[in-house]
């Protein structure tokens, strides 16, 4: 998570110090954006989705109520094992509209996916593996409050589902709110946001290009 | 040129960011028999001494139902100032549960609020002793329980297991679990006192004492 926040500021900076370096420039308003992001902390993992729990309980053939429904057996046998629960990130692709320099639509399909891995205390091999994947599409409203030729800051809300594809699927609702966005260049941008919600709980960065 | 650095470095990042590890429990080694202590206690003990006061409130209840302020009286002394929700044939309270009638007198439905799955509870009350056997789709387990003037003492113990060919786990009790029966809403976590030994045999062998105090339990081997 430091690694995280350290690389989120070192381009913040960077992207600042560039704005800095230039002189103002008219904004040239392109009506369509196209980006790919990733994010840090994964919302449905920050919210409380553990990758495991779900998998192996709706699994369980009892309903013994030792928990984890594995029995007393089961205990002592977890007892012998660790697990490990990894993450892809989120993922994801997003459209914008910019209706005018202020106001835009955007549309989006984001990814989160993860794993946990059952490994034995003794030898450290990988006992069991489960995954589960989630895949979310969205809309939303981005609003523009600072347009210069190099840099756009923004705030916006989207909604939308967010559906589990692991299992039995499951729909459920999705949203994100952005604090503040970051977007440095004309066509070929980068951006960096700060956000909560559905796909992720902190900060999210991206390429995208403009047209 | 610049933009395209500016690219591999952001693209690099994600790279770096994604994949990662976001919990692990290796350093994490945990006592098997610790586990099933907290979950036995948290399952089964601490809601039979909620049944119990819930027992106690709702059989004396039944005697001066007819009488509102009386009967509110009474559920005050027990469980404070909490909503109302009294009826002949239930009351509930949040931090306990729900409490039913049912058609044998003396005898009642219990069910916790605070479980992720309700945890149903035949109780029954004959002067000083309570009976409770955990019903629904739970494991097996009764609770003989007594009182004596302010206080409810878990006096005997039977567990099964509904996991097929699983151990056998049986739990003696070396010194009764003591806890002092709620009043105007304060009530205990924990029992002051109690000793329980945990003996766990066939496929897993095991044994264990598990003393009960104020602030929670220790395990002794």
């Amino acid at each position: 998570m430091k690694k995280s926040l350290m690389i989120v500021m070192a381009l913040l900076l960077s992207l600042s110090c560039l704005a800095g370096s230039k002189q103002r420039r008219p904004y040239v308003l392109r009506s369509h954006e196209i980006a790919l992001s990733g994010a840090f902390a994964p919302g449905q993992y920050s919210l409380g989705y553990s990758y495991i729990s779900d998998r192996i309980y709706a699994d369980s053939p009892t309903t013994g109520m030792y928990s984890g429904h594995i029995g007393i057996n089961g205990i002592y046998e977890a007892s012998k094992t660790y697990v490990k629960q990894f993450t892809t990130g989120t993922w994801g692709v997003q459209y914008v509209y910019n209706f005018t320099k202020v106001i835009g639509l955007k549309v989006s399909l984001s990814y989160e996916g993860g794993w946990a891995k059952t490994y034995s205390r003794q030898t450290d091999n990988t006992l069991l593996m489960v995954s589960n994947h989630f895949l979310t599409p969205m809309i939303g409203l981005r609003v523009s409050w600072l347009n210069r030729g190099l840099v756009r800051m923004y705030s916006g809300i989207d909604i939308g589902v967010s559906g589990e594809l692991s299992g039995s699927p499951r729909l459920k609702c999705a949203g994100q709110l952005t604090a503040v966005g970051l977007s440095l260049g004309t066509q070929v941008f980068g951006f960096a946001e700060l956000g909560i919600g559905s796909l992720y709980m902190g900060g999210c960065i991206g390429v995208g290009y403009r047209f | 040129m610049r933009k395209l650095v500016y690219s591999i470095l952001l693209a690099t990042a994600l790279l770096n960011l994604n994949s990662c590890v976001m919990s692990s429990d290796k350093d994490y080694v945990r006592d098997p028999g610790f586990k099933l202590a907290t979950i036995f206690y948290n399952i089964y003990l601490e809601p039979s001494f909620r049944a119990g006061e819930m027992t106690l409130f709702f059989d004396k209840y039944q005697d001066i139902r007819q009488d509102r302020e009386a009967s509110l009286s009474l559920m005050k002394q027990y469980f404070g100032n909490v909503y109302p929700h009294l009826y002949y044939e239930e009351a509930h309270v949040g931090s306990h549960g729900t409490i039913y009638l049912t058609q044998t007198p003396h005898s009642y439905l219990f069910k916790t609020s605070y479980l992720s799955k309700s945890l149903q509870m035949e109780t029954s009350i004959s002067k000083k002793y309570i009976s409770i056997n955990v019903s629904d789709s739970y494991d097996k387990c009764e609770l003989s329980m007594n009182m004596n003037n302010n206080q409810l003492y878990i006096y005997n113990v039977k567990y099964e297991s509904s996991v097929k060919n699983d151990s056998k786990m049986s739990i003696t009790v070396l010194r009764p679990l003591r806890m002092t029966i709620c009043s105007n809403g304060q009530y205990s976590l924990y029992p002051n006192d109690g000793l329980l030994k945990f003996v766990v045999t066939g496929s897993v062998e095991d044994s264990f004492e598990v003393e009960y105090n104020n602030d929670g339990f220790v395990l002794r081997r």
